[in-house]
């Protein structure tokens, strides 16, 4: 790659590497926000378990041959 | 014996069982992947653990006349490439006249197959460019007095008298997690006693209900994960992202398929070992192993014991998925890929756009790659107001302390600089912070848990 594009991918991943870490300092930042989040992620988690209980209780009649 | 060319293999196996050429039609095909690619073979006798099982819980109670020498022994066939001066792994048969089932064991030796796989367009569906990439572990294969070490995965067929798809498959999986994960050892004795419910006389097998499954796992010492796509509503998306999270990981997934019949359904269980990737289309396909070749029949395709099966094809059979996670993995892919959607969202849309891969790996690999690999480190600041930065520190850090058994890595493409976030799966699930560590790591080069490319 030439200087240019690396420079370019460097400038890329850099601004990936803060927007992934903005969630570390939420919380101090906008904690109305941080909540939201995280009432979110306790939402989504909550069924995605709920439901691979609730899959292997409607497995019952399947048998494999 | 010798080595004899593999002309010969179908007088030599009429010999031996005092068949007709005809009668060993299924198992031709089953192992044409090998025999393709073979010049030569050698038959020898070989004790195998898992005959001498078959023995005890049925085989013995029969008139069938064994044609080994030893009771215990089956028939192994080497198979060896003499042009490429290579050995190609072996298969092991039964010692009874019934040329149906006598298929037991196929190791296949994918060091030496993959390049002429690739040469000779062996398995359907496989381009030249296409890279492939498949779980193995090292085996050492005595062959008089030489000692042979092959990479491979077993692959076990189903007799359909003891064992069905469903046990085969259980078989084949605990056997590489024993070989490559250390995990608890499984004999055809723990599938057949791990379970009592719904428990009707085994022997001929009536195939394993879902619960029977799952409690042969946990009877044995595995934890298990069970999506099922349909009643959790999972997309496909989020479906594939598990199954290539475990494939990344090397750990075979166990699918379950399912055939609409006019009234009927129709259940089949498979494993899938790898996958292939055409770096110019990013087309990927599935390696499957097969041990009755339904599916394959199913989409017409060769009823062969490996193949490969595309996303597309997959998708018009999935049912629902096992899949082995360590026991001290609390935080599934799924939890890991909720917490990076939920609470780094800010890095939405080009996390889409650059996301690769997610694998679980053990931690003392993750640090050697890191340790060897690393061009850049961004270490993640906890305060505002604290400047982001390229330090070490974090990732030293990281490497230098007690961390847990494994942990899941998010890897990232910036053309073709890869970047690697790094979760640790013991966190509560509610955790109101993040399993991500503080740090990202850009790398040389990209990590692969497979054999091949």
């Amino acid at each position: 790659m030439e200087k240019k594009d690396v420079d370019k991918e460097l400038k890329e991943i850099e601004e990936f590497v803060q927007a992934f870490s903005k969630f570390f300092q939420l919380a101090e930042e906008n904690p109305e926000e941080y909540m939201n989040r995280v009432k979110d992620y306790l939402q989504s988690v909550r069924e995605l378990d709920a439901k691979e209980q609730m899959a292997l209780s409607k497995a019952i009649n399947i048998w494999v041959k | 014996m010798d080595k004899v060319e593999i002309d010969a293999l179908d007088t030599e196996l009429s010999k031996l069982y005092s068949l007709e050429p005809v009668h060993f039609i299924k198992v031709n095909k089953t192992i044409e992947p090998l025999r393709r690619v073979a010049t030569h073979f050698l038959i020898e006798s070989y004790t195998e653990r898992e005959w001498k099982e078959l023995l005890n819980y049925y085989y013995l109670n029969t008139t069938y006349k064994f044609l080994t020498e030893k009771p215990g022994e089956v028939f192994r066939i080497h198979f060896f490439n003499e042009k490429e001066k290579s050995y190609l792994g072996f298969i092991t048969l039964k010692p009874i006249p019934e040329p149906l089932f006598i298929l037991s064991f196929i190791y296949p030796n994918f060091e030496a197959l993959i390049p002429l796989w690739k040469n000779y367009k062996v398995l359907e569906g496989l381009d030249v460019e296409d890279k492939i990439f498949v779980m193995t572990y090292d085996r050492d294969v005595h062959l008089q007095d030489k000692k042979i070490s092959i990479k491979t995965l077993a692959f076990y067929a189903q007799d359909d008298m003891v064992l069905a798809c469903a046990h085969a498959d259980i078989l084949m999986l605990t056997k590489f997690l024993n070989k490559k994960w250390n995990t608890p050892e499984v004999r055809i004795g723990d599938i057949l006693e791990g379970y009592s419910f719904f428990k009707l006389k085994q022997i001929p097998t009536k195939g394993l209900n879902i619960y029977q499954i799952n409690e042969i796992f946990h009877a044995n010492g595995y934890t298990m994960r069970y999506f099922n796509i349909e009643e959790q509503g999972l997309s496909h998306k989020d479906t594939f992202f598990v199954i290539n999270s475990m494939l990344e990981s090397s750990i075979p997934v166990y699918l379950f398929l399912k055939r609409c019949n006019e009234h009927t359904y129709e259940y089949h269980v498979v494993l899938i070992i790898g996958h292939t990737l055409n770096e110019k289309t990013g087309q990927k396909k599935y390696l499957i192993y097969d041990d009755s070749g339904a599916l394959f029949e199913w989409l017409n395709k060769p009823r062969t014991f490996i193949g490969l099966v595309s996303e597309e094809e997959l998708k018009h059979f999935l049912h629902s998925i096992f899949i082995y996670e360590p026991e001290r993995v609390y935080l599934s892919s799924l939890h890991i890929l909720e917490n990076f959607n939920k609470k780094h969202k800010d890095v939405f849309p080009k996390a889409e756009e650059k996301f690769n891969r997610m694998l679980l790996i053990h931690n003392s690999k993750a640090k050697a790659f890191f340790k060897t690999e690393k061009l850049f480190v961004y270490k993640i600041p906890f305060h505002k107001n604290k400047n982001f930065e390229h330090n070490d520190k974090e990732l030293i850090r990281f490497i230098k302390t007690n961390q847990p058994h494994y942990v899941w890595l998010l890897e990232f493409n910036f053309d073709k600089r890869p970047l690697y976030l790094v979760a640790d799966p013991t966190k509560h699930k509610d955790t109101v912070f993040t399993p991500f560590y503080n740090f990202a790591v850009a790398t040389k080069d990209k990590i692969s848990l497979l054999y091949g490319g």
